[in-house]
């Protein structure tokens, strides 16, 4: 279908679609030039930034126009707790900081550039960056790890064209950025629809304000894209009540949607003529490995599809885990500095998902390796969220289960303590609202064999729905 | 319990917040708390303080605390 030439980057691709115009919540429209202008002020040819993105067209603007450079950016959430964004940037210092929210940050120059301020580090600190590297994305989100996905322009570019294949992306789309730029599904909208869609809404609005319907009203949107608590909102709101004119496709990604859920999702897009996708992807994959296409999906409801262009799919014989190839594959991770010398693809990607794969080649997630629960399509590791709590109470000890993906269990081991303080700490540090989780105490802990908690027969003695 | 400490139950509870917290100048978005999962929860605490059932179009009204309690007047419940 559409093809890259070899030698553009992802700015020259974008520059290049001559239909993309950017859209703020006005209607007031900017095609790439118009965001171009001023000179960005780089102190060096090449190094790290930190772009803390939200979706207005200012931001919107930083990330395009520092596209157009040798840089490394890391993209990363405004709403970042102040003290972890310090934390992150004593330990990588970005020798360019964007970060609307913030007025003044010590050690760094202000500069105005166009309607921003940037920060620029009075002595940026030279360190190796991989040439290949180009983005640095958080996998979990909003909960304050400093590990990054390494991603190169090359793993944006391929999977950008491998969705293009699949998405009926079309040069008269007008198409909201509703997820965050931060996050690989957001980014990954953005990424096709300004390669090859025409309108794209800059917009902070979300599906619980009045002023996103008045924003789909005005610009009447062509798509719509969202993880599975946004789908399980929509229901909430009515969305399947009415009617859609403009609407041609809807994308789900970032978790398993219940499948009643799904079903009549699958039903309201059969008789309005409108295709929902249900994609699967992780972040190490720069967003998407696999799609169903939307005339199967009533047929292998709860399936995940069938590999992208250009990526495969493999079952570990031992484990059953799903393993992918592709273009797209990250670069490995990076825990500080250093790791940015590097980037080195491994050959498959441990998904972490267990799958099964039916007769006809379609893939089905079946549970997971790793003890990973994903909570409104962010990805919340266990073993990390104990050790959180370990951190902050360290006269007690903390295990913690995750129940269908809709909730966390903590149990404190022969312990007394508040309940309030856990969800204290959990909402403060790692943005885990109060209502996902349910505390309990025991007084024994149930070993394995070899001496390591069973997590299993402590979810059966609780009684919980593992 | 009056009306007045329903509510600011409800939006301890479905905002996370303290009780102490819940005043007249939260709105949504306006805190790091009132996020969009958070007013699906503030929405079934409402719900359940006040034996009400909500309708869709008053979901994406209860933007601000002022807001909540002039909707709630519509399920006769009186602040």
């Amino acid at each position: 279908m559409i093809a890259a030439a070899s030698m553009d980057g992802l700015y020259d691709l974008i520059t290049k679609n001559k239909h993309l115009r950017y859209l703020d919540v006005n209607g007031m429209e900017y095609t790439a030039l118009d965001l171009l202008g001023e000179e960005l002020p780089l102190p060096n040819e090449r190094g790290l930034a930190f772009l803390y993105l939200d979706n207005s067209v200012t931001a919107v603007s930083a990330l395009v126009n520092f596209l157009k450079e040798k840089w490394v950016l890391a993209l990363l959430s405004p709403k970042l707790d102040g003290a972890f964004k310090e934390q992150l940037e004593a330990l990588y210092c970005p020798a360019i900081i964007y970060d609307h929210t913030r007025s003044d940050k010590s050690g760094y120059e202000k500069y105005k550039w166009q309607k921003a301020t940037l920060f620029v580090s009075r002595k940026p600190k030279p360190y190796l960056l991989h040439q290949d590297l180009k983005i640095l994305l958080s996998t979990s989100g909003s909960t304050g790890s400093p590990k990054f996905v390494k991603l190169s322009e090359k793993n944006l570019i391929q999977n950008a064209y491998a969705i293009l294949d699949y998405l009926p992306i079309k040069a008269t789309d007008v198409t909201p950025l509703n997820l965050p730029l931060y996050y690989s599904y957001g980014l990954s909208i953005f990424t096709t629809n300004a390669i090859a869609g025409a309108k794209l809404v800059c917009t902070n609005s979300d599906v619980m304000q009045k002023e996103f319907w008045n924003e789909w009203d005005r610009f009447q949107y062509t798509s719509l894209a969202g993880v599975p608590y946004i789908y399980e909102m929509l229901m909430r709101l009515g969305f399947l009540k009415k009617q859609y004119p403009s609407l041609r496709y809807l994308t789900q990604a970032g978790g398993k949607l219940n499948k009643n859920l799904l079903e009549q999702y699958a039903l309201y897009a059969a008789e309005n003529g409108i295709d929902y996708y249900v994609m699967y992807g992780q972040t190490e994959a720069t967003a998407r490995m696999a799609f169903l296409p939307p005339e199967k999906l009533l047929d292998k409801l709860g399936a995940i599809g069938k590999p992208i262009k250009n990526g495969t799919f493999h079952l570990d014989e031992a484990t059953g885990e799903l393993l992918y190839a592709g273009p797209n594959v990250h670069g490995g991770y990076a825990n500080g500095p250093k790791d940015l010398a590097h980037f080195e693809q491994p050959e498959y990607l441990r998904t972490g998902d267990l799958a099964m794969r039916d007769d006809e080649g379609f893939y089905y997630i079946t549970g997971r390796m790793k003890r990973i629960v994903k909570l409104f399509g962010i990805r919340i590791n266990l073993d990390e969220i104990e050790q959180l709590l370990k951190n902050n109470f360290s006269q007690a000890n903390f295990i913690c289960l995750g129940v269908e993906d809709k909730y966390i269990v903590v149990v404190c081991v022969k312990h007394e303590m508040a309940d309030e303080a856990i969800k204290e700490v959990l909402h403060k540090k790692v943005h885990i609202h109060p209502n996902v989780l349910k505390i309990y105490s025991i007084n024994d802990v149930t070993l394995t064999a070899n001496g390591k908690i069973d997590y299993n027969a402590t979810g059966e003695l609780l009684g919980l729905p593992l | 319990m009056n009306n007045i400490e329903k509510l600011k139950d409800a939006f301890a509870e479905g905002l996370s917040i303290p009780v102490a917290a819940v005043n007249e100048s939260l709105a949504y978005q306006g805190i790091a708390e009132w996020d969009s999962m958070a007013h699906m929860y503030l929405i079934t605490a409402l719900e359940n303080k006040f034996e009400i059932a909500v309708e869709t179009e008053d979901i994406l009204e209860m933007t601000t605390y002022g807001k909540v309690c002039e909707v709630l007047v519509k399920y006769n419940v009186h602040i």
